[in-house]
């Protein structure tokens, strides 16, 4: 594949005094996306009409191959552009378009053939919708020669369905062109482009996460949250916060630079985008109010026994997201708007339409299945969560007066549509929001309860006692295929467990384990356990994959030092917390670790309100650490079969002396290698 | 390509022309304005009209390397041409 490169250098431009770009850079090569965003009146649009040509700025540099163009346009094959408004004739039909405007007869032949096209070739750009115009467009776009295609604004005003077909066909396109593409839809341009810049202020700015765009101003700081809580249904106790911060959140693989860590696999069937907020809200609420925490344990209980599911459709739930957030004008069936819906139809007229149609009869199909899960939450059986749940639907139903459509089995007239329309995005819009809401959490309750049937997680046991500790029986790491469980207590009498054994040996594995565990129990969820008993604690910091910081100064050892003044400062703060440390003391020489190991193990284990699990390779320390009555210990146990290490992963009771360091050195042949190296083999 | 462009103008521009002719058949010289206006306000107005109300179809023609100018002179060449074998016509036919 030949490789092409765009670059632009030096635009600027300005409407009068105003200063729109500045001194403008970027490059494109072929298999670029990029990305460029922006807030309206940035600059976007006209960066995009200064590159093809048709636009003119002062002292721009264009060069195509490092060939300078003054109008890249003119020349055949080398840029394309889809303006950010439809820029076909609206009389012709779409057959006669394509004889026009595509020269290659592969490439004719292919459009005339294209399912999406096919069916609408004797119909005019004005008889489609939005979706299928904009669709059409690109099509026509990317069957030139062009090595480089500038797309304004490809999924504006766009239905998921086509959003998703914009994206295949640019994906599709992108071995053999580069593409600039701007659009407001930034979460499909995010996930397509492979080079992010941000146009603020007339500069261009490279960026790369989301967290950027917000930090940049570009979008709002936080999401709103899809929830909206009320009296009626128990919402997170405000006052009841259970501590973490971002190193524990790193440890235990949760989140990771803000974004989904590797433990969200285990919630991907959170398929919608609305799911998946709420599940994040989930995630990110932890708590130690027994009473909250019993009532979502048992909710998941009740799901699973009852089967509860409602499995939604991602794309029709886009398209009601959509729909509710659309601004196109309310439907109305008097004959006055008729005829002047009639004299005065265009295109965004019909795919207004189109939106309101598709998004009604999606919510209405949804609002069916929910009241008859709502019927199924009223059980017995269903805890005040559920009950509170299933009252606030029906409620909604009767309130919004559309039972009548719901238990109608015949499909909407003109005029319900019309009616619904208004009950939907006027009446009702908030409290359908709330609705909503609900929906959304009953996907990520079908999901957790899909945790216990498929991944034999078990939902936690929680003691309201004040002292006391965790119980745990079959432990394992969800994310490790085939994994040895584990039992474990503490806290019951000992609250301080010193791990120890050799490398490889499981030690980082269970802390991590039991983690995740102690954290998912304090959400509510189920736990990767066949059991667990837990009283509620008021936090958890963990110490497992803490590097140095070389911006600040910190060397491994001061960053450790630091992090365990942290535990201090949060004990003292909070009392009831979990603390976890894997090999304490690893960034410093063998006679200081000995020493600061034993300090600070032995001040950890004066404090009796609090769980500490400290993994270490000092095992000369427990001899000295056996008087104090409240430590325990526990190690995994390896043996050398072969020269070949083997491990258990069985947690067991004592103190493990094995070392296999040297045995793993010696595997990998390092000195063989350094001897080749030496005689220059 | 270029004859849509040429098409989407003469809607415009003919209408106009004739409008202008109407106007014109009663000092008696219909053919004459018919003509004059189809060679310049009736084609200008054409073209701004279009520029108006069709602006993003100009990119139609852009991203087959048509410019603005080419097309719009090409459209008055053509034009000009009408005119003359219109007139060419009229003659052999007196």
């Amino acid at each position: 594949m030949k490789s092409h490169e765009l670059t632009v250098e030096g635009v600027r431009f300005s409407y009068g005094p105003l200063k729109i770009l500045s001194d403008v850079y970027l490059s494109c090569r072929t298999g670029d996306i990029v990305g460029l965003f922006g807030r309206n009146g940035s600059g976007k649009s006209t960066l995009l009409q200064i590159i093809f040509g048709t636009l003119d700025s002062p002292d721009k540099i264009i060069r195509i191959n490092n060939k300078v163009y003054a109008q890249p346009y003119l020349v055949k094959g080398l840029i394309s552009y889809l303006p950010q408004f439809t820029f076909l004739p609206a009389n012709i039909s779409l057959k006669r378009i394509i004889m026009m405007y595509v020269n290659s007869i592969r490439h004719r032949n292919s459009l005339l053939e294209d399912s999406a096209v096919k069916p609408h070739l004797q119909k005019t750009t004005a008889e489609l919708s939005g979706g299928e115009l904009r669709y059409f467009e690109i099509l026509l776009v990317l069957s030139s020669k062009a090595k480089f295609i500038l797309l304004d604004e490809p999924f504006m005003g766009i239905e998921p369905i086509y959003q998703e077909k914009i994206k295949e066909l640019i994906i599709s396109n992108r071995g053999v062109k580069g593409f600039i593409i701007t659009d407001h839809t930034y979460s499909a341009v995010m996930s397509i482009s492979n080079h992010k810049l941000l146009i603020s202020k007339g500069r261009v700015d490279r960026v790369s996460t989301e967290e950027e765009l917000k930090e940049k101003g570009y979008l709002p700081p936080r999401q709103a949250a899809v929830v909206h809580s009320n009296q009626e249904i128990p919402a997170i106790p405000t006052n009841s916060e259970f501590e973490i911060d971002k190193q524990t959140f790193k440890d235990l693989g949760l989140f990771e630079d803000n974004r989904n860590g590797a433990f969200f696999k285990l919630f991907s069937s959170v398929k919608t985008i609305g799911g998946n907020t709420v599940l994040m809200n989930m995630l990110l609420s932890p708590t130690y109010d027994i009473s909250f925490l019993e009532n979502r344990r048992d909710s998941i209980q009740f799901f699973i026994k009852h089967k509860v599911e409602m499995r939604l459709n991602k794309v029709h739930m886009e398209m009601i997201d959509y729909y509710l957030s659309s601004t196109a004008p309310r439907l109305r069936d008097d004959i006055f708007h008729t005829i002047q819906g009639w004299l005065r139809s265009n295109d965004k007229q019909r795919n207004d339409e189109h939106i309101i149609k598709s998004g009604v009869s999606f919510l209405l199909s949804l609002l069916k299945q929910l009241s008859q899960v709502a019927e199924l939450l009223s059980g017995k059986d269903a805890p005040d969560y559920l009950l509170a749940v299933s009252s606030r639907i029906e409620e909604f139903i009767s309130e919004s007066r559309i039972a009548e459509f719901i238990n109608c089995k015949v499909d909407p007239t003109p005029a319900d549509f019309v009616k619904l329309d208004k009950v939907f995005r006027n009446d009702k819009q908030e409290k359908l929001k709330t609705i909503l809401g609900i929906v959304y959490e009953i996907e990520v309750f079908e999901c957790l309860s899909a945790l216990v049937d498929n991944f034999h997680f078990s939902l936690p046991e929680y003691s309201g006692a004040k002292e006391g500790g965790v119980q745990l029986a079959g432990l394992f790491h969800p994310l490790i295929k085939n994994p040895v469980a584990n039992d474990f207590t503490i806290g019951e009498t000992k609250n301080v467990c010193l791990l120890t054994g050799a490398n490889m040996a499981g030690k980082s594995t269970f802390l991590k384990s039991f983690s995740i565990c102690m954290y998912l129990a304090h959400i509510g969820f189920p736990v990767p356990a066949q059991y667990m008993k837990t009283r509620a604690f008021k936090g958890i910091i963990t110490t497992i994959n803490l590097s140095d910081n070389i911006s600040e100064g910190h060397s491994h050892f001061l960053a450790e030092v630091k992090r365990i003044k942290q535990s201090a400062l949060l004990i003292k703060d909070r009392k009831d917390i979990i603390v976890v440390f894997d090999e304490l003391f690893r960034g410093t020489n063998v006679k200081e670790a000995y020493e600061a190991s034993l300090m600070i193990t032995s001040a950890f284990s004066e404090i009796d309100s609090s769980l500490f699990l400290i993994s270490t390779h000092i095992t000369e320390i427990c001899n000295e650490l056996k008087k104090q009555e409240n430590i325990f210990f526990n190690c995994f146990e390896s043996e050398l079969q072969q020269d070949v290490p083997v491990y258990s992963y069985q947690m067991k009771s004592g103190i493990s002396e094995e070392r296999m360091g040297m045995p793993i050195l010696r595997n990998e042949n390092i000195l063989e290698i350094l001897k080749q190296a030496k005689s220059g083999k | 390509m270029f004859l849509n462009y040429y098409k989407d103008i003469q809607l415009m521009n003919i209408p106009l022309s004739l409008a202008a002719g109407i106007l014109g058949s009663i000092e008696g010289i219909f053919l004459k304005t018919v003509l004059i206006t189809f060679l310049t306000v009736g084609f200008l107005l054409s073209v701004y009209f279009f520029g108006q109300r069709k602006a993003h179809q100009y990119f139609f023609y852009y991203n087959k390397g048509l410019s603005k100018a080419r097309l719009v002179i090409s459209t008055y060449l053509l034009n000009v041409l009408v005119v003359i074998l219109l007139l060419i016509a009229i003659m052999v036919c007196i």
